[in-house]
């Protein structure tokens, strides 16, 4: 604001009081707006040249600051307080007044205790989705981890023509799994390279299908009956794949390998001794070797050659070189891009599938080395996002206004999606997402709406 | 309307409704007789408050407007109150016992001086009638210009800022200021402490101001005040004058800096050259940022080249 100069600050102060003080009806009426334009202006007119006057229509109209000002005004003109801080105490009341106003704003939300229930409400269910979310694969991956060697075919092996399309196929199969994971767990292992044009249409099949929940994408190879071993590449193999990871061009196919691995709950990590980041195709690599090396040290078990052992007999070789770096190494790749085998893997050593989070601006963040270092999706820059879901590579991220947007290769490409149920659309603020899978999931919004969707967001009902 | 002459007495234009009219035609529509307030005294009553508030030569038809914005059963209440009527006293009870305590813990925020206020007014309220004193009831002074709740408030405050007052004064007789220069500074204000003005460098600079500020409405010299020497919140402004916080801030910028040009504008009027008028309020702002807080811990006798003197 700028400064009144001097003179006038002066010659305001020193003004003699306009007209009489007005009585307790008129401040009264002046107070409550009751004063017709005439009496208005004669009543501010004294106000502005009377001091007391203003104390007065303060006290009786203003609000909060109030205390302070008496407080402070009082303690200025008792007489018992030397004149110096007595001009501090004046200033305090001042400066306290004027730090009122920008806090203002911030105080209307939590004004009324209601709002502040539904605040403290709403903050322990971000908490505790985040914590759900976060346990889910946990829980999911520990199990899955045993000494059974399972591998996934891909499209190209005779398994892949049995991959469930419908959701009939797919419950079916789910069963299936279920009772195979009563006796065994399992770890599964991708190809490690990058992947070529046809690799890459198999890949986006299987995370359309086969992917949505691990063992989902597991059955396939449970029918298969077909194990396959790989070798994991050697650490400066895994140095590159690691620089790829920073290449951009190679982010896209980098992070559908993380997908898979996510979504088929394969459990592993970097090693802790690495300390760097990962991949999910690399740090299958390393599980599989993790599991023959029994207990060799994280470290070292790197240093194996790959092999690859394909039991369903359409086994393929790839040889695929890692582009990038000076490691010149060529990886052998299992030839079906889904080796599955089973590990014992430390919890320590599970991969972190991406971690999705989102800040309280609205921009939603992942992390795709357990929560290191955090980028920015940028999926839609007018929208503020509330909540994100994640089940195995199917990603949904809604916010405010019934903004929805969908994703399935961990985040790199977003649908947006407009949830339908006849004539209404929803249009509220999405306060919470929940997948149990990647077909069926709800959607909160405004107070008590509930979105669900039984075909990965195709059709919606609301309730 | 000879009827009206004659009885409005000392209204010249004597165009004011007369009691009886104003009783006819209000009297009914509040529960005055309820609380044991006649119809003649009714007329009165309206009679008188119009007369207080309305401009000499007000029409009927102004007269008729301005008895209908009255809060009419409020004024009957407090009227049959100061009268010592029970019923009127029964509802007023019912209404303000509770609001009463609280509106006065707003203003005293502290609930033993609460309960003392609040007290106090209920005095004031009953009046007092003893064999030598007549004090009468408070509630006789309102006039139904605003809510009784709102008076209420009103009073409660004005009591509360004059026993502050009071004990200044008593405080002060007490003790001696050591400081020679405070001890001549009467009554201590509530918010700006009485300075005598100094010495205007320039008596140009001075009627210049005094043209500027006079020529401000009225809103906007409430603004300047209640903003500048008050140092209130814009939200508090914005609460007196019933608009919206941004519109003050607004205003407050564009008051400020409007002033100074005028100021400038009449200085160039008055024969000074526009650098010269732009000096001298330079020179004053640099002044006020650094000397303010100086010149108010001083009696506010010394003069600008005395303070300078001191400075350097």
């Amino acid at each position: 604001m700028s400064e009144l100069p001097k003179f006038v600050v002066d010659h305001l102060r020193n003004a003699q009081p306009i007209g009489e003080h007005p009585d307790a009806d008129l401040l009264t009426a002046f107070a409550e707006q009751s004063l017709g334009e005439r009496e208005r202006t004669s009543v501010l007119l004294h106000l502005s040249t009377c001091p007391d006057c203003r104390e007065m229509t303060t006290l009786v109209m203003g609000r909060e600051p109030a205390e302070v000002l008496v407080h402070a005004a009082t303690a200025a003109h008792s007489s018992s307080v030397a004149p110096s801080e007595r001009i501090e105490l004046a200033a305090t009341a001042g400066k306290a007044y004027r730090e009122v106003t920008p806090r203002s704003w911030f105080r209307w939300p939590f004004s009324s205790p209601a709002l502040r229930w539904v605040a403290a409400a709403a903050c322990v269910v971000v908490v505790s989705a985040a914590v759900l979310m976060n346990k889910r694969p946990a829980q999911k991956q520990t199990p899955g981890l045993t000494s059974d060697a399972i591998t996934l075919s891909d499209e190209r092996t005779p398994t892949t023509s049995t991959t469930p399309q419908s959701p009939a196929a797919d419950r079916r199969l789910r069963e299936e799994l279920q009772e195979q994971r009563e006796s065994s767990t399992f770890a599964k292992r991708r190809s490690a390279s990058p992947l070529s044009q046809p690799e890459e249409q198999k890949d986006r099949e299987i995370m359309g299908y086969v992917r949505p929940e691990p063992r989902v994408a597991s059955r396939s190879a449970v029918a298969n009956g077909a194990a396959q071993a790989i070798s994991p590449p050697p650490t400066t193999d895994a140095d590159a794949f690691r620089v790829k990871v920073e290449d951009s061009a190679a982010q896209h196919s980098l992070a559908k390998g993380t997908a898979v691995a996510q979504e088929k709950s394969v459990a592993a990590t970097v090693p802790p001794a690495n300390g760097k980041d990962q991949t999910g195709v690399l740090v299958a690599d390393k599980l599989a070797s993790k599991e023959k090396a029994a207990a060799a040290p994280a470290p070292t078990f790197a240093n194996r050659n790959s092999s690859a052992a394909l039991a369903s007999g359409a086994k393929r070789d790839d040889r695929a070189e890692s582009a990038i770096g000076s490691t010149s190494e060529t990886v052998e790749v299992s030839g079906g891009p889904l080796a599955l085998e089973s590990a014992q893997v430390e919890p320590a050593n599970r991969v972190a599938s991406p971690q999705w989070n989102v800040t309280a601006n609205g921009d939603v963040l992942r992390s795709l080395d357990a929560g290191k270092n955090w980028k920015t999706i940028t999926i839609d820059s007018k929208a503020q996002f509330v909540a994100v879901a994640t089940t195995g590579g199917s990603i949904w991220a809604g916010g405010k206004a019934g903004v929805l947007y969908h994703s399935t290769d961990v985040g790199e490409h977003w649908t947006h999606i407009t949830p339908r149920d006849g004539s209404n659309s929803l249009t509220a603020d999405i306060s919470g997402i929940e997948f149990t899978d990647v077909n069926h999931g709800t959607v909160h919004a405004g107070a008590s709406e509930r979105w669900t969707t039984t075909d990965g967001g195709k059709s919606w009902k609301r309730e | 309307m000879a009827e009206a002459t004659q009885t409005a007495g000392a209204f010249e234009e004597g165009r004011i409704l007369p009691e009886t009219q104003l009783a006819a035609e209000f009297y009914d529509r509040t529960p005055a007789a309820l609380f044991g307030i006649p119809s003649t005294e009714f007329g009165q009553i309206l009679y008188a408050i119009a007369r207080k508030y309305l401009p000499e030569g007000s029409t009927q038809v102004e007269t008729r407007q301005f008895c209908s914005a009255l809060r009419l059963d409020d004024l009957v209440l407090a009227r049959g109150c100061a009268a010592g009527n029970e019923k009127a006293w029964e509802v007023f009870l019912t209404r303000f016992r509770e609001k009463l305590y609280e509106m006065a813990l707003r203003i005293a925020r502290e609930p033993s001086a609460a309960q003392d206020l609040s007290d106090s007014l209920y005095g004031d309220l009953y009046g007092l009638t003893s064999s030598d004193s007549i004090r009468p009831s408070k509630l006789i002074s309102y006039t139904g210009r605003g809510s009784l709740e709102g008076w209420l408030r009103t009073v409660l405050a004005q009591e509360f800022i004059n026993r502050y007052r009071k004990n200044k004064r008593l405080v002060s007789l007490d003790e001696t200021d050591p400081d020679e220069d405070c001890s001549h500074r009467h009554v201590p204000e509530l918010v700006a402490p009485e300075n005598n003005p100094p010495v205007a460098p320039d008596a140009r600079l001075t009627k210049a101001t005094d043209e500027t500020l006079a020529a401000l409405p009225a809103d906007e010299r409430f603004i300047l005040a209640a903003y500048h020497l008050d140092g209130r919140t814009l939200a508090q402004i914005a609460d007196i004058l019933h608009v919206h916080e941004s519109t003050i801030s607004r205003k407050v910028e564009k008051i400020t800096k409007s002033l100074r040009k005028q100021i400038v504008a009449r200085l160039v009027q008055n024969g000074m050259s526009h650098r010269q008028a732009e000096e001298a309020l330079e020179v004053d702002v640099r002044d006020i940022q650094l000397d303010l807080r100086r010149r108010l811990q001083d009696s506010g006798t010394r003069t600008f080249s005395k303070r300078k003197a001191r400075d350097e």
